[in-house]
C-alpha cells in the first residue's frame, strides 16, 4: 500500500507541474465574497499577463475550496475561515490579507436603510415578520457551519439564540453561497440576508443596504472599530501551488493588488500593508 | 348438553385462533406496514436527492464533490428533522462526500439511489434510519396486543361457554320442570317407537298416573311391545296412529282396558318422528257419572224406565223414521185406574212398589224395539214402531190390561188396579209427538169415562173397528169351547163318471148373534191371533171322525180335502198333530186329503219339503190349494210330492171369455199333465166352464154348478142315493 501511494503522489505532483507550466492556468476558488473580490485583482493582473489564464468556477467555499486544493485541483484558495489543524496538517499554508465589512441587505421594495441589534432578534426569533410598512419580511438564512452565520451569531448571545431559533423554524430560505443570497434577495420581495461588502462594491447587486445600529458598513468604520460585522480574507496554498500561482499571489500582495483589494471593500491586514 | 367437552373443546380452539390472530396478527401487521413505510419513504427520499444531487454535479461536473457546503446543506434538508437518519453522498470510490449523519441505533434500514452525470453514475446517496422506533412500537403493541389476545381469547371462549352453559342450564331446568309435570300428572302420559314395518310399537317411557292406571311397573313396560301392555285390542287402533303420524294429526279414542275392567280414553299425539305419545286418562267413574247423570235426566229414578224428556227424543226419531219409510206406528198413554186412592190410603212407599211392579209387567208387554216411559204418577207411554197393522195396537193393548189387572204383590199386601189406555196412530191421528200424546191423553180419558179397564183410540172409526175385532176374536176363542163351529161338504166331482169322489170339509161358525158366519169373516182374526191352529185342528179332527163315522155306516167312501193354514202348516208339530189325529179317530189316511196354498208351501220350501214327505208316510193325500196365484218355483214344485193341484176359482171364473185366464188354465192342466199330478178345477159355475175343462181333462170338478156347500145331511143323502 505505502508503495502505491508513493507512486499516485508522484504522478500527481508531475501532473501539477506540467499543467502550471503548459497552460500557466491558475485555478482560484473559496469564499463567494472573497472571490468577488478577487474579480478586479484578476481581471488587472490579466491585463498585464494576458498568457495567463485564471480560472474562477462557481464558489465552493472556504471548506469545499481548501478539500479540492489539497487534492491538486485548484492552485489557489481565497478563504474566509481559517485553517483547521488538520488541513494544514495535510500541507495547506495560510497567509492573511484582510477582511471585508459584513452588512445586512434587503430587497430594494424595502423603505428601510438602518438596522439595530434587537430589531435583528426580534426578526431572527420570528417575533417580526413584516417591515414597518407591513410588507411581508422574508429572511434569507445561511448554512448553519457557512461563516456568515458564525459570525452573525457572534454579535450577542441574544442574536445567537435568536439565530438558532430562526433555523429551527420551518420554511425558511437558505441561501447555499453567497452568490445564491445575492441573487435570492435581489429577486425576493421583502427579503433580509447578510452580503460582504465586497460584493456589494465589485458585482453592485440591486440590493438595499443598511446600517447597523446607525453605523454604515465601511473599511473606514471597521478599522475604527464603529463597525463590528465583517469576513476575513486569507489565501490559502500548498507547497504544490505552481509558480504562476506564486506569481499572481505576489500581484495580490503588491501594491496595485493591495490598492485594487481597498478599492473593492477590503479593510487589509496590517500584515500586508507593509508587504512589496 | 351433549358431548360438553367437544364444544369446550372446539370453542377454546376457536378462542385461541382469534386470540392469535390478535396477539400476533397486529403487531406484525404494525411492523411490516411501518417497514415498508419507512422503506418506501427512505426510497422516495433517496430519489429526490439522488435528482437534485445529480442536477448539482451537472452544474459543475469537475467540482461537483468540493461543494460539501452545498451538498452538506442539501443532505440536511429532511422532511422530519425530529428523526435520526444518516445521509451520505458517496462516490464511486466508497469516499463519503458529504453527510448528515445522526446517531441510529441498530438495526438500520437504508435505502439508496445513484447519481448520475451525462448518463453515467457518479455516485450515491444513501439515506439510513433506525428500525429501533418501529421496533420498540412492535414490541409494545406486542404486549399491548398480546394483553387483548388473552382478553379475547377469554371473551370468545367464555361468552359462548357461558351462554351454552346458561342454555344447558335453563335446558335441565325446563326439563326437570318438564319432567316433574310429567311425573305429577294425573292423566297417564306414555311415549311409543312405531317398530320399522309400522305392525307394532314399543314403549319407551311412562309416568307414574301410566303405571297406576295400567298397572305395570315402568321398568317392566318400557322396551316391552306396546300390545303386551294395552293388550291385543289395540293393534287394531295402530293403522289409524300410523295414518294419523303421517298428518301429525292429534285423534283420540275410547278403549277397554282388558286385564282390568277400565275404560280409559286415549288421545294420541305425535312429539316426534317414527314415535307417538298416548295421553291415557281413566274415564271409568267418569263414564259411570256420565251414565248416572244421562240416566237421571233419561230415566226414572223409580222405575228406571225412560221419562218424559227419553221419550221425546225416542218419538221424534220414530216418526222421522216413520216418515221416511211410509211407516206406521202406535202411541200409548195408560194411567193406572185408582192409584191415587191406593197411594191415600196405602201410603207412597206401597204407591211406589205398585208402579215398579206395573213397570215390569209393561215392559214384558212390549218387544225389546218398542219404548216404555213413565211420564210421572202413575202415567205411562209406549211407543210401538213399525207397525205392520194398526189393529196389532189393539192386541198390545188388550194384553196390557189383563197384565195390569192381575193382582199384585206388595209384600204384605195384596191389591189389584186396572189400567185405561188411549192409543194413537201416526200419521192417521197426528203427525208430531206432542199432538199424539195429547191424542193419546184424551184417548186414555175416554177410556175411563168409558168405564176404565180398557183401551180406546183416538180415531173412532179405528176404535170401532178395534173392539170389533177383539169381540170377533174373543167370541172365536169361546166359540170352540161352546162348539159352534160346524162343517159343511163341498162335493168334488170325477169329470168322466160324473160321481161324486170327494168332498171338502168346510168350517162354518154358528155365531150367537150373527148366525152362520162364513171362513172369511173369522179365519184372518183366527190367523193373526193364532186361533187357527186350534181351529185348524179342530176342522181335521172333525173330518177324519165323520169319514170313520160314515164308514162305519156303511155309506160309500169318498175323499175329504181339509184346509191347511200357512200357519198350522208351519207349526213344528204339525206333521206329529196330523198323525195323532188320524190314529185317534182311526180313519182310513187314504180318504184323508190335505190342502195346502201354493204361498204357504213356499214360505219356507226345504223345511217344506220334509214335512211334504212325512205327512206322505202317514198316507194323506196332498193337494195344491189356490194354484196359480201365488209364487210356485217349478223347481220345488217337481219335488214336492203332491197329488192334487187346484186350479184356482179365479181363473175359472173367466175362462171362457178371457183369452189370457184360458190361457193359464191350459198350461196348469199341461204343467200338472207333465209332472203326473191330477187336476181339480173349483169354482165351475156353468157348463161351459166344465165343458172346457172337460175337453182339456181336468181330473175332477167342484163347483156351484154341481153343488154348493151342504150340511152333513144333504151329502149324506146324496152319497146314499143313486
Amino acid at each position: 500500500m505505502t508503495v502505491i501511494r508513493a507512486i499516485l503522489t508522484v504522478i500527481l505532483i508531475f501532473g501539477a507541474f506540467r499543467t502550471a507550466e503548459a497552460a500557466d492556468v491558475i485555478r482560484i476558488n473559496g469564499s463567494g465574497s472573497a472571490l468577488d473580490m478577487m474579480t478586479p485583482i484578476v481581471a488587472a493582473y490579466r491585463k498585464a499577463n494576458p498568457k495567463v489564464e485564471i480560472r474562477m468556477a462557481k464558489p465552493l467555499g472556504s471548506s469545499g475550496a481548501i478539500k479540492a486544493l489539497l487534492a491538486g485541483v485548484l492552485d489557489i484558495v481565497v478563504s474566509s475561515k481559517p485553517l483547521k489543524p488538520e488541513e494544514a496538517h495535510q500541507g495547506a499554508v495560510g497567509r492573511e490579507y484582510g477582511k471585508t465589512p459584513l452588512l445586512f441587505v434587503t430587497n430594494m421594495d424595502v423603505k428601510k436603510d438602518n438596522i439595530t441589534l434587537q430589531e435583528l432578534k426580534d426578526i431572527y426569533k420570528g417575533n417580526t415578520i413584516t417591515w414597518p410598512d407591513g410588507k411581508p419580511l422574508r429572511l434569507i438564512l445561511r448554512p448553519e457551519g457557512d461563516i456568515d452565520t458564525q459570525i452573525i451569531r457572534g454579535l450577542s448571545s441574544g442574536l445567537d439564540a435568536a439565530v438558532s431559533a430562526a433555523t429551527k423554524r420551518r420554511g425558511m430560505v437558505i441561501a447555499v453561497t453567497d452568490p445564491d443570497l445575492v441573487e435570492t434577495v435581489a429577486k425576493t420581495s421583502g427579503a433580509l440576508g447578510a452580503a460582504s461588502l465586497s460584493t456589494m462594491l465589485v458585482t453592485k447587486p440591486r440590493l438595499n443596504p443598511l446600517s447597523f445600529n446607525g453605523t454604515r458598513a465601511s473599511t473606514t468604520a471597521l478599522a475604527a472599530g464603529s463597525y463590528p460585522l465583517a469576513k476575513e480574507i486569507r489565501f490559502i496554498t500548498t507547497s504544490r501551488t505552481s509558480a504562476a500561482a506564486a506569481k499572481f499571489l505576489a500581484f495580490v500582495y503588491s501594491a496595485k493588488g493591495r490598492a485594487i483589494a481597498e478599492k473593492s471593500g477590503v479593510l487589509l491586514d496590517p500584515s500586508v500593508k507593509g508587504a512589496k | 348438553m351433549k358431548n360438553p367437552r367437544s364444544i369446550v373443546r372446539v370453542t377454546s380452539i376457536i378462542a385461541g385462533v382469534f386470540a392469535a390472530f390478535v396477539a400476533i396478527i397486529i403487531p406484525l401487521g404494525h411492523f411490516a406496514v411501518s417497514y415498508q413505510f419507512l422503506l418506501g419513504s427512505l426510497d422516495a427520499q433517496a430519489d429526490l436527492s439522488s435528482r437534485t444531487i445529480s442536477r448539482i454535479v451537472s452544474d459543475n461536473p469537475g467540482m461537483w464533490k468540493f461543494e460539501q457546503v452545498r451538498l452538506a446543506e442539501l443532505l440536511e434538508l429532511r422532511p422530519l428533522q425530529n428523526i435520526p437518519e444518516q445521509r451520505r453522498i458517496i462516490d464511486l470510490s466508497g469516499n463519503v462526500i458529504a453527510e448528515s449523519v445522526d446517531r441510529l441505533l441498530p438495526p438500520i434500514a437504508s435505502m439508496s439511489h445513484d447519481i448520475y452525470d451525462a448518463g453515467q453514475m457518479v455516485g450515491r446517496v444513501e439515506i439510513c434510519r433506525s428500525l429501533y422506533p418501529i421496533l420498540s412500537q412492535t414490541v409494545i403493541l406486542a404486549m399491548v396486543s398480546m394483553a387483548l389476545g388473552v382478553v379475547v381469547f377469554i371473551t370468545v371462549r367464555t361468552v359462548p361457554l357461558r351462554a351454552v352453559r346458561n342454555a344447558y342450564s335453563s335446558m335441565q331446568e325446563s326439563e326437570a320442570r318438564y319432567r316433574s309435570l310429567y311425573e305429577s300428572m294425573n292423566e297417564g302420559v306414555a311415549l311409543h317407537r312405531i317398530e320399522p314395518g309400522n305392525a307394532a310399537f314399543t314403549v319407551i317411557d311412562m309416568n307414574a298416573a301410566a303405571e297406576l292406571i295400567l298397572g305395570v311397573k315402568r321398568d317392566h313396560a318400557i322396551g316391552s311391545d306396546g300390545a303386551a301392555i294395552f293388550g291385543e285390542k289395540i293393534n287394531a287402533h295402530l293403522p289409524d296412529i300410523i295414518a294419523a303420524a303421517g298428518r301429525s294429526e292429534t285423534f283420540s279414542f275410547e278403549y277397554q282396558l282388558e286385564s282390568i275392567t277400565r275404560v280409559l280414553n286415549i288421545s294420541i299425539f305425535f312429539p316426534g318422528r317414527d314415535s307417538f305419545a298416548t295421553l291415557i286418562e281413566d274415564v271409568t267413574d267418569k263414564k259411570k257419572s256420565e251414565e248416572q247423570i244421562r240416566r237421571l235426566a233419561y230415566y226414572d229414578v223409580l222405575t228406571g224406565l225412560p221419562n218424559r224428556q227419553l221419550l221425546q227424543d225416542r218419538l221424534d226419531q220414530a216418526l222421522a223414521r216413520s216418515a221416511r219409510e211410509n211407516g206406521k206406528l202406535a202411541l200409548m198413554f195408560i194411567d193406572l185406574d185408582r192409584f191415587k186412592f191406593i197411594n191415600d190410603t196405602m201410603g207412597h212407599a206401597y204407591g211406589d212398589l205398585l208402579l215398579v211392579q206395573v213397570s215390569l209387567r209393561l215392559r214384558d208387554c212390549i218387544r225389546s224395539t218398542d219404548t216404555i216411559a213413565r211420564l210421572g204418577g202413575d202415567e205411562f207411554v209406549i211407543l210401538l214402531s213399525y207397525m205392520g197393522e194398526e189393529l196389532n195396537a189393539a192386541h198390545v193393548a188388550q194384553h196390557i190390561l189383563e197384565q195390569a189387572a192381575m193382582p199384585y204383590d206388595l209384600g204384605t199386601r195384596v191389591v189389584t188396579t186396572t189400567a185405561s189406555i188411549g192409543i194413537t196412530i201416526f200419521p192417521d191421528d197426528g203427525l208430531n209427538g206432542q199432538t199424539l200424546l195429547s191424542s193419546a191423553d184424551m184417548a186414555m180419558y175416554a177410556a175411563k169415562e168409558r168405564g176404565r179397564n180398557m183401551y180406546n183410540f183416538f180415531s173412532p172409526e179405528m176404535n170401532r173397528k178395534a173392539h170389533e175385532r177383539m169381540a170377533l176374536e174373543t167370541n172365536l176363542m169361546m166359540a170352540l169351547e161352546r162348539n159352534e163351529f160346524y162343517l159343511e161338504y163341498q162335493p168334488i166331482i170325477n169329470v168322466k163318471t160324473g160321481m161324486v169322489v170327494a168332498v171338502e170339509a168346510l168350517v162354518r161358525w154358528d155365531h150367537p148373534e150373527l148366525g152362520r158366519t162364513m171362513p172369511g169373516a173369522f179365519i184372518p182374526v183366527a190367523e193373526e191371533s193364532g186361533l187357527i191352529v186350534a181351529l185348524g185342528d179342530w176342522v181335521l179332527r172333525t173330518a177324519c171322525g165323520r169319514i170313520k163315522a160314515w164308514t162305519e155306516a156303511g155309506i160309500r167312501p169318498v175323499r175329504i180335502s181339509v184346509n191347511v193354514s200357512g200357519i198350522q202348516f208351519r207349526q213344528t208339530n204339525f206333521v206329529e198333530q196330523v198323525a195323532k189325529v188320524l190314529a185317534e179317530t182311526g180313519v182310513n189316511p187314504n180318504l184323508v186329503e190335505l190342502e195346502l196354498t201354493e204361498t204357504s208351501l213356499m214360505e219356507n220350501a226345504d223345511s217344506t219339503v220334509k214335512s211334504l214327505f212325512s205327512l206322505k208316510e202317514l198316507d194323506v193325500g196332498i193337494a195344491l190349494d189356490d194354484f196359480g196365484t201365488g209364487y210356485s218355483s217349478l223347481a220345488y214344485l217337481k219335488n214336492f210330492p203332491i197329488d192334487r193341484v187346484k186350479i184356482d176359482r179365479s181363473f175359472i171364473k173367466d175362462v171362457c171369455e178371457t183369452p189370457d185366464d184360458r190361457a193359464i188354465v191350459e198350461a196348469i192342466i199341461a204343467l200338472a199333465r207333465s209332472l203326473n199330478l191330477f187336476i181339480i178345477a173349483e169354482g165351475v159355475e156353468t157348463s161351459e166352464q166344465l165343458a172346457f175343462l172337460q175337453a182339456r181333462d181336468c181330473d175332477e170338478i167342484q163347483g156351484f154348478y154341481f153343488f154348493r156347500p151342504m150340511p152333513e145331511e144333504k151329502l149324506l143323502e146324496l152319497l146314499t142315493s143313486k
